[in-house]
């Protein structure tokens, strides 16, 4: 066993777990169609074969082209939208989950660090997003700003950000205590570097998992709000307006919703099981404890 | 359209009709059930434009005329018989003995309040400008009724008679909405609904499969769907009728309708049915032809495309997002980057009525049993609601033919607005979309000429 191997507990516990490796592999196949839908997808995502519209999955369409997972209401090739739409997804799910925790924890340490009426202040702003109904405000952007991803990104992003700063904040109320950010601040060092140094990385095991459950929501609201009507614009695939596409026929022709339904389901229990495995790595009290019961 | 004069709701009051006195309508153990798209906001049947209150409506209140269902000839209804006695004069005699539900005898003076109120601008009802040519009503006799036009008005008839009587025999009749398309499909092969309109073509099979229900095709005066084109309020290449004309022949519609909806609809041209007075048979509508297409373009000096916006709504029409759609692809093949914006249905009708679904948008037409080319008006005539297109002869032709009694001289005008058009080309293409009903077998029901739900003689097997 090389040392690096030995010195990574963490790792090992984490890579020990099943539902981990198989939510990294899922992970990184869609990471790899995200990345490249162009060299992966059999055919444009946008073609229209209206002659060849529901053709059956596994069957080959008038023009002989095989159509794997069968062809939606338009005659376009679902294969090729379920590829392309996982770009639409990750570009969203992460975009939204740096948005919001870049603000959440931003405001998190600050309420932390500060405490008093910036905390205060922060934390009831909290106490408020959370009251807010969700639905009403992608609605109300939407509206007025229009379908596109950006907008989207903006909506999730600005409405999870509480998630965050609620975390955060606790993280540091405790490790502001420590000794070594006594240390820190007894040598005359600054409040941000402070914070940026001693502080942020501390609190970040939590973000992490945190934000992992993060992409897989803000998917699924993507999905959610696509299937609204409210979500990306028609002609960017995207497997929540695939789904909301398909559930007219979904008696009839199975096929339009099953895999763009299923593409989501798979791709958001990956993230979830990774995360689930993440908590267990980054939980010390477990680690220890495995280690103990390794010996 | 008469209503009561007095009642607890004054004017919204209801008239019943002699025929659902009939005795002979056994007591029947369940209502008949029909699913609609959506609720009525009101059942004042002047102060809307909705499919969905039309359809409770027409169970409800009785017209002066009516269309003989074979000849679509008019005919005496609630009038016995109406003339024309000078050119802006036009006499109606009605029928006596009929009663509102309240008791109040149907009478020239209820006529009179009727149309009257319909013309008063201060009571606001949207369908006023179908009749606006009408300048008062005189009381000739307590059954003889005198409508007076500002202008020759020939159509005044028809505007007089969107609807039909009969004898019901059923008893009880409960509409209710259910917005799903699927969900009003479900409900009526689980008994639930008896009548179903609007139905999705890829859901017939299923219907027909089912035992408990058929499928009724009504093709005839159904909806003219168009892409409305504006000329002068936004700037672009849209305002050169080259580029608009180019864009109709890119598009290969016989395609999309025999596909997207699946053969339930047929290609018009102009949005006016081929059964109206004034139909222009000589005119070849723009067909498919991409290669004119890029010519066209060229010649405007767009032989790189633009960038275009579609508004589409949001299954309103049949299909109407992927016909949308097909169309945008197609355009595509020509160069013109087309990308179909859709909007959800209280959006886009809000937009639509400030014109800001620009610089083209889809929207029908008809459906109310006119076969007149006067239907040109509504939807073409730059003054007509919804429009964003001007053109001052067809403008000015289609007034002088609203005003011309003379149904050989009324037709010219027609065939040359129609030749306008063509030249113009203010819309993308238009076609007439077949409507399907899914009716429960205990239903002995057809569908009417005009798309209306009119159950008046339906009955229970």
């Amino acid at each position: 066993m090389p040392e690096w191997w030995a010195r990574h507990r963490r790792t090992r516990t984490f890579l020990a777990a099943p539902s981990a490796r198989f939510g990294l592999v899922v992970l990184v196949g869609v990471l790899l169609c995200a990345l490249l839908p162009g060299r992966l997808a059999p055919a444009d995502p946008n073609e229209q074969q209206l002659l060849a519209r529901f053709t059956p999955p596994a069957t080959r369409t008038g023009d002989g082209t095989l159509a794997a997972l069968g062809t939606d209401q338009l005659g376009r090739d679902i294969l090729s939208r379920v590829i392309h739409g996982a770009r639409t997804s990750v570009l969203i799910g992460m975009s939204a989950v740096l948005l919001a925790g870049t603000v959440g924890t931003s405001l998190g340490l600050t309420a932390g660090i500060r405490g008093g009426m910036s905390d205060h202040l922060i934390m009831r702003l909290a106490d408020m997003q959370f009251a807010f109904p969700f639905i009403l405000l992608a609605i109300t952007v939407i509206g007025v700003l229009g379908p596109s991803i950006r907008n989207i990104i903006l909506v999730v992003g600005l409405s999870n950000w509480a998630t965050y700063a609620r975390v955060v904040r606790a993280e540091t109320l405790a490790v502001r205590e420590r000794t070594y950010v006594d240390a820190a601040r007894s040598l005359g060092l600054s409040r941000p570097r402070i914070l940026w140094r001693h502080i942020l990385p501390n609190v970040s095991a939590s973000l992490i998992v945190v934000a992992t459950f993060g992409v897989a929501g803000a998917i699924l609201t993507e999905a959610g709000l696509s299937f609204l009507g409210l979500g990306v614009p028609l002609a960017i695939p995207s497997w929540g307006g695939m789904l909301a596409e398909g559930r007219q026929f979904v008696d009839t022709r199975y096929w339009l919703a099953l895999f763009p339904g299923a593409a989501l389901f798979v791709t958001v229990m990956a993230i979830n099981l990774l995360g689930d495995a993440l908590r267990d790595a980054l939980d010390p009290y477990l680690v220890a404890r495995r280690a103990v019961g390794q010996l | 359209m008469p209503f009561a004069k007095r009642g607890p709701w004054g004017a919204v009051a209801v008239l019943v009709l002699l025929g659902l006195l009939v005795p002979g309508a056994a007591a029947q153990p369940k209502p008949v059930v029909v699913v609609q798209s959506g609720e009525a906001a009101t059942l004042d049947w002047h102060m809307h434009c909705d499919k969905n209150a039309h359809e409770p409506d027409r169970q409800i209140f009785d017209t002066l005329l009516r269309r003989d269902l074979k000849t679509l000839k008019l005919e005496g209804n609630l009038a016995e018989s109406w003339r024309l006695l000078t050119d802006t004069t036009w006499q109606f005699k009605l029928r006596r003995g009929i009663k509102f539900h309240n008791g109040e005898p149907f009478d020239a003076a209820a006529v009179k309040f009727s149309v009257e109120r319909m013309l008063n601008p201060a009571q606001g009802a949207p369908g006023r400008t179908s009749i606006a040519s009408i300048d008062h009503v005189d009381v000739v006799d307590p059954y003889t009724v005198n409508v007076v036009t500002k202008t020759p008005f020939p159509l005044l008839p028809v505007r007089m008679s969107p609807g039909h009587r009969g004898a019901p025999a059923i008893e009880r009749l409960v509409f209710r909405p259910v917005p799903e398309l699927t969900t009003r499909v479900a409900a009526l092969l689980s008994g639930q609904a008896d009548l179903v309109s609007d139905v999705p073509p890829d859901q017939v099979a299923k219907i027909k499969a089912s035992g408990v229900a058929r499928v009724e095709v009504s093709t005839l005066g159904g909806f003219v769907i168009m892409v409305k084109m504006t000329n002068y309020l936004m700037p672009g290449p849209w305002q050169d009728a080259r580029v608009r004309k180019a864009i109709n022949y890119a598009i290969d519609l016989d395609t999309i309708i025999k596909t997207v909806l699946e053969g339930y609809g047929q290609p018009l041209g102009v949005p006016l049915e081929k059964e109206a007075f004034g139909f222009n048979p000589a005119i070849k509508w723009w067909g498919y032809d991409p290669e004119r297409a890029k010519a066209l373009l060229r010649e405007a000096g767009y032989a790189n495309g633009f960038e275009l916006t579609l508004h589409a709504p949001n299954r309103r029409y049949m299909n109407d997002i992927e016909v949308m759609q097909a169309m945008a692809a197609m355009l595509g093949k020509v160069g013109i980057k087309a990308t179909v914006q859709v909007w959800e249905q209280s959006v886009y009708t809000t937009k639509w009525r400030k014109r800001e679904l620009l610089p083209a948008y889809m929207v029908a037409w008809g459906g109310a049993g006119v076969f007149d080319g006067d239907l040109l008006v509504n939807s073409l005539h730059s003054k007509s609601a919804l429009a964003i297109h001007k053109n001052e002869a067809l403008d000015k032709i289609l007034e002088e033919a609203q005003g011309t009694n003379d149904p050989e001289r009324r037709r010219a005008l027609y065939f040359k607005a129609q030749e306008i058009i063509f030249e113009d080309a203010p819309i993308i293409k238009a076609y007439q979309q077949a409507h399907i009903f899914g009716i429960s077998n205990r239903l002995d029901w057809k569908p009417w000429i005009d798309n209306m739900l009119f159950l008046y003689d339906a009955r229970l097997k």
